[in-house]
């Protein structure tokens, strides 16, 4: 019986490209499923009754669904170019793509990183107000954290954060930092176009750690106290592989501005991503069975 | 206080609205398609909870003050566009005034019919199929391909007896299978694709209204009953009482999918089985309510007033 482990993503990610190269060094049968390459050419067929079981193929590789014995997720969900997802039929392909995978990796008994709870299908990367509503229970403290579509409101909580804060659009990964009277007077236009969301910003040393498994891997240094913070919230959220971006006070308390449960490997040091990739195949390899 | 969100020319919108008035409770209904605008919105979180206020062309009403929130999440229909951005960016700037709503009610502690976390997983049919077996209903068989061999085999197995529909909640339609479709089985390849076999039975739906249960049977002699009126073919809709063990299985799958207010679809077969096909977050009970005269609306404002 062969034994697959089943990467599935984009072959440009760094994380599948290291993470694949590490298993097949140690001479492990990888399947990667790049997911904008897929169709036509994926051969896949999923009997589901009283027994779920299917195949899965790829070019010169075939795996029953009872072969497959870890997988690492990274999708998108996006089955097709950009252009092509401008495209009606595009974005068919890529809701139906979704909707398979979203299923397929709920059927699969193996260790699957990360098998997403629906709540997060659509949302992989959390900030303070996600947390709080997905995980009640949260230890880390948050930044205050405002939502506004008045610009007045928006002034009097930059006086209430010390003249300090910082605006985010809600639905991109970016941040903008307002120090000033002046600056925060740029929120003034803006407001007439977008809702303000804006949160404290936290002074303290600002830390990345990488949950992988049971382990946290920080990029500077070990931390006891914000390491099980970080394992508690990982389990809450049932997630394997996440990534915090953290602040911890000097009176030591730790505040998590986001989450990712999708951790890119761009930015990371070579030491972290080389830590990282490592745990992660341990974690994947963890589910093999023994060879009979 | 009850929040309505939504459009008006939504006709579930509408028919909350005229039952909350009806009923005399007091509630705001924040038109999406005026927000922001006319309706303009601040909410804070921190440690202590959630805070801020909705004002409207009305008044200005706490959000602690919220018993129960029911929303509709479509998209903006026949709002302007602003003026001097694209369209990719007018796109990007309606998400953001929804994500600043959407974000809010995941939030809120008040019943909210329903959140939108709780609302994605009948995005994925597969999963949900998953799901729902586990609460003791069975499911249909089910074949999901790119493989058109696969597709023909299964055909032959279920005798020639079986539905093809999306898997995903894009273009729901299902349809019926024939010999006339084997010539088209090698578009598969382009699009995994889910075969269903055909099970006979009685069409039921299930409201689940918090811990209550309305029961609606189903009968017509079209082959889906939802388009009977408009294919000109008869519809009989009843109130109906379900097994004690169904009608538990149906709340605690809508409990366990965090749906307070929920759509479920079952059919029972000849020999009394129960087949689930689906349960949906965000259903149009408005067609069950004047086929069967069922009072679903008022059952929903009462768990949105925090009667129960």
């Amino acid at each position: 019986m062969m034994s697959y482990t089943l990467i599935i993503g984009r072959g440009d990610d760094p994380c599948c490209e290291l993470v694949s190269a590490r298993l097949r060094s140690l001479g492990q049968n990888v399947m990667l499923l790049s997911e904008h390459q897929l169709f036509p050419g994926l051969q896949f067929a999923w009997q589901l009754n009283e027994e779920s079981y299917g195949t899965l193929g790829l070019e010169s590789q075939n795996a029953r669904f009872d072969e497959i014995d870890a997988v690492l997720a990274r999708f998108s969900g996006i089955a097709c170019s950009p252009e092509e997802f401008e495209t009606k039929n595009g974005r068919y392909l890529s809701s139906e793509w979704h909707a398979l995978i979203r299923g397929f990796l709920e059927t699969l008994p193996c260790p699957v990183v990360n098998r997403l709870g629906s709540a997060l299908w659509y949302k992989p990367f959390l900030r303070p107000a996600d947390l709080m509503s997905l995980v009640p229970e949260l230890k880390f403290q948050t930044p205050r954290t405002m939502v506004t579509t008045s610009f007045e409101d928006a002034l009097a909580f930059f006086d209430l954060c010390g003249g300090q804060l910082c605006y985010s659009p809600l639905t991109f990964r970016s941040n903008y930092f307002i120090y000033t009277k002046d600056a925060v007077q740029r929120l003034n236009p803006l407001s007439n176009f977008l809702p303000l969301h804006l949160s404290e910003i936290v002074c303290g040393e600002p830390l990345d750690a990488y949950v992988v498994g049971n382990r946290v891997i920080f990029n500077n240094g070990s931390h006891i106290s914000g390491e099980s913070l970080c394992l508690e919230t990982a389990a809450s959220l049932k997630l394997s592989f996440c990534h915090f971006r953290l602040i911890r006070t000097v009176e030591d308390a730790w505040y998590c501005l986001s989450l990712d449960c999708t951790p890119s490997l761009f930015q990371c040091e070579m030491k972290t991503r080389d830590a990282v990739v490592a745990s992660l195949v341990e974690t994947l390899l963890s589910g093999k069975r023994v060879a009979s | 206080m009850i929040l309505v969100c939504g459009v008006l020319a939504d006709g579930m919108i509408e028919l909350m609205c005229a039952r909350l008035n009806h009923m005399g409770y007091p509630y705001l209904f924040l038109d999406e398609l005026r927000f922001p605008g006319e309706f303009n919105l601040t909410w804070s979180i921190s440690a202590k909870g959630v805070d801020g206020y909705i004002s409207a062309p009305s008044g200005r009403f706490n959000l602690a003050d919220i018993t129960g929130v029911y929303a509709r999440y479509v998209q903006y229909r026949g709002g302007t566009k602003r003026e001097g951005i694209s369209d990719r960016e007018d796109e990007l700037v309606k998400s953001e005034y929804q994500a600043s709503l959407m974000q809010l009610l995941d939030i809120l502690p008040c019943v909210v019919v329903n959140r939108v976390r709780a609302s994605v997983s009948n995005d994925s049919k597969p999963y949900q199929q998953l799901m729902v077996s586990t609460f003791g209903f069975h499911t249909p068989r089910t074949l999901i391909t790119t493989m058109p061999e696969e597709a023909r085999a299964f055909y032959e197995d279920c005798g020639k007896k079986i539905i093809y529909k999306s898997l995903s909640g894009v273009r729901s339609i299902v349809r019926r299978f024939e010999d006339i479709d084997l010539s088209r089985l090698e578009r598969v390849r382009n699009c995994p694709t889910q075969f269903q076999e055909v099970v006979e039975g009685v069409d039921i739906r299930v409201h689940t209204v918090g811990d209550e249960v309305i029961a609606t049977e189903l009968t017509s002699d079209a082959s889906d009953y939802r388009y009977a009126g408009s294919t000109g073919h008869a519809l009989k809709a009843r109130a109906i009482e379900l097994p004690e063990e169904v009608a538990s299985a149906c709340t605690r799958l809508a409990n366990s999918a965090g749906l307070t207010v929920s759509g479920i679809d079952l059919r029972r077969t000849i020999d009394d089985r129960y087949f689930c096909f689906e349960i949906n977050p965000s259903p149009g009970f408005l067609f069950f309510e004047r086929a069967s005269g069922q009072p679903i609306s008022e059952a929903v404002a009462r768990l949105l007033r925090g009667d129960r």
